[in-house]
């Protein structure tokens, strides 16, 4: 069994407030309309990666800018978005039974003007934007926005805060990364196949590439291998497929269908022995193709020991994912757990609901439940 | 919104339906494909959806008398926990030889927990927890046939019948007639609701011989129930949903 989060409590993150989610399964189905929650709640939960590292929730901050360099939005602004906007508090806090211990995580503070040495504003800019800045900032010393505040977590009773400043010309960029994760949290979104690498965990392990293979050749039975290739053009190590009839061709001539299988099969290996949140899993695959690669999905997710959070609004989706469980069968286990939300402004609060796979599974049946409701 | 009538049979199906249509103006629809609630035929249950502007009407026929608990636990609860499927619910029910609070108890157990307020004839707020461990709302009907004596639904349609004079003579001697064969054909009339069954029986069957063969839901439309003072009193309630 893989259920390493038990249970979740968001008291604030973004849109949520007073969100509690119980009776987490090695395969967690979040489904629902759109702006529901799904992503954010999946963003809290990378908050349990690690914790005490303010750089965790920097770059957790970055995640819905697909461009970091083309968009407008600054860390700084990412930053305070992720706090509730329809609260004066500016508090983040989660807490969550992961790995049989009690972790919590709060973050709070207020947004002030702070000073800070232009030099030191120049040295954390990108260099696209350091001449910008020299012309914006006539002065040695600037008055900017800035977020003061305490990082407060506990984990299995120990308890530490510490210090956090977040200044409106903070980048990611030179910071410290703490690679000791408390728990291993992998997050794969909509559009990761198209923009990273999507072969790197599963060149790793031979007999795990040799199923993936059997999964691309669903889609191409003349794939025979996937190598890591120097790139003829520039000398850089480049992901190839060996077919039998094109020879070595690079991934990205492929269709996206390919490349999302690869990146599911990749983000798996990659979270082995954690958690991997993998949101709006439908984009890029034919439906008619579900079966077999839900299937792979719930499969290798229990081989590499790894709990899944899966967002997903489509129905045919929620389909495919519990008929990778034989409830004809099966009677006592159900590794699905399908989880919705509803929000209610006027409290505010969020609901959630946790049935188990199989009870999803019948209502569809009986009446055609409408489960992303 | 959602509204849903529960009643023994097919045979009461049909006559709440056209009784609803002609009177309120429900007319036929599909069933919505998120609230497809799958009934078994064989085992005489219903399930017929009905629209009236931006609202639709379910009619379910349980298949009998016994089944209402077991159809609501199966079928209906699900619908209620997961999706607040239905805002107001109203079961039409033969008295036979019950009380009124032995009715309402049965209900009100077999219910549980959607259904905890019962009044005969009634609509009545009911709260219950869905599954997002929301408290939500349902009203509730309870309507049983007749209102006033013993008998059940054909109790009603022969006294609906009896309003024009001339039928009601047929149906005087309808009711004499079984009185006069149950004794040799006991067999077949060993029980009250057996009997009241052949009084409609023999009256439809000289009012209707053609269509002695035709299915019931054509016998029942055969006959102009909407503008029975009868109906009208016993399904005043009813109307409203």
């Amino acid at each position: 069994m893989a259920i390493h989060i038990r249970c979740f409590k968001i008291d604030h993150f973004r849109g949520i407030h007073n969100l509690s989610v119980e009776n987490l399964n090695n395969i967690n189905i979040v489904a629902g309309d759109n702006n529901s929650g799904k992503t954010s709640v999946l963003e809290a939960l990378m908050l349990l990666r690690n914790p005490y590292d303010v750089t965790n929730i920097l770059r957790l901050a970055r995640m819905r800018d697909i461009n970091i360099f083309l968009s407008g939005t600054s860390l700084y602004e990412s930053f305070i978005n992720l706090f509730p906007q329809d609260t004066y508090k500016m508090e983040i806090s989660l807490n969550a039974t992961c790995k049989g211990e009690f972790v919590s995580y709060k973050l709070f503070g207020e947004q002030k003007k702070i000073l800070i040495d232009i030099e030191d504003i120049i040295k954390k800019s990108y260099p696209a934007k350091r001449s910008s800045i020299i012309r914006e900032l006539t002065t040695d010393i600037a008055e900017v926005d800035a977020f003061s505040g305490e990082l407060v977590y506990e984990i299995a009773g120990q308890r530490n805060s510490l210090p956090v400043v977040i200044d409106a010309y903070m980048t990611t960029s030179g910071r410290e990364v703490n690679k000791k994760n408390y728990i291993n949290v992998a997050y794969l979104s909509p559009i990761d196949h198209v923009s990273r690498s999507v072969c790197d965990n599963i060149l790793r392990v031979d007999t795990y590439k040799d199923i993936c293979l059997r999964i691309l050749q669903l889609f191409d039975p003349e794939i025979i291998d996937l190598l890591l290739l120097k790139s003829k053009g520039n000398n850089r190590p480049t992901e190839y497929i060996k077919h039998a009839k094109l020879g070595n061709m690079p991934l990205s001539t492929y269709g996206d269908g390919i490349k999302k299988v690869l990146s599911l099969a990749n983000a798996i290996a990659q979270a082995a022995g954690g958690v991997l949140l993998i949101d709006e899993v439908e984009t890029a695959i034919h439906s008619k193709y579900y079966d077999d690669i839900f299937k792979f999905i719930v499969k290798a997710s229990i081989q590499f020991n790894v709990q899944v959070f899966i967002t997903t609004h489509n129905i045919e989706a929620i389909d495919g994912l519990l008929h990778t469980q034989d409830y004809e069968k099966q009677y006592n286990n159900d590794d699905i757990s399908v989880i919705t939300f509803q929000k209610d402004s006027s409290i505010p609060k969020t609901y959630s609901r946790v049935l188990t796979g199989r009870q999803v599974f019948e209502n569809r049946e009986q009446f055609g439940f409408e489960v992303r409701l | 919104m959602n509204k849903l009538v529960l009643c023994e049979g097919k045979t009461d199906a049909i006559l709440l339906s056209y009784y609803l249509e002609k009177t309120c103006g429900w007319t036929h629809r599909n069933a919505p494909e998120s609230l497809n609630i799958k009934v078994d035929e064989i085992r005489g249950e219903s399930a017929f959806w009905y629209r009236k502007e931006n609202d639709s009407l379910l009619i379910c026929g349980v298949g009998g008398k016994n089944r209402f608990g077991s159809f609501f636990r199966e079928k209906i609860l699900p619908t209620m926990v997961h999706s607040n499927a239905f805002s107001k619910i109203a079961v039409s029910i033969d008295r036979d030889n019950q009380d009124e609070q032995s009715v309402i108890d049965s209900f009100c157990s077999s219910f549980r927990p959607i259904i905890n307020n019962i009044r005969c004839d009634i609509w009545v707020s009911n709260t219950y927890e869905n599954s997002y461990k929301q408290q939500a709302f349902v009203e509730f009907l309870l309507v049983i046939v007749p209102a006033d004596k013993e008998g059940a639904l054909e109790t009603l349609l022969l006294e609906a019948i009896s309003e024009n004079a001339y039928d009601k003579a047929i149906v005087s001697c309808s009711i004499a007639y079984v009185d006069q064969i149950q004794p040799i054909a006991s067999n077949y009339l060993h029980k009250k609701r057996l009997k009241l069954k052949a009084c409609l029986g023999v009256t439809w069957a000289i009012q209707y011989p053609e269509k002695l063969f035709s299915f019931v839901d054509e016998q029942i439309r055969s006959v102009k129930w909407e503008s029975s003072q009868v109906l009208a009193q016993c399904f005043h309630q009813l109307k409203n949903i």
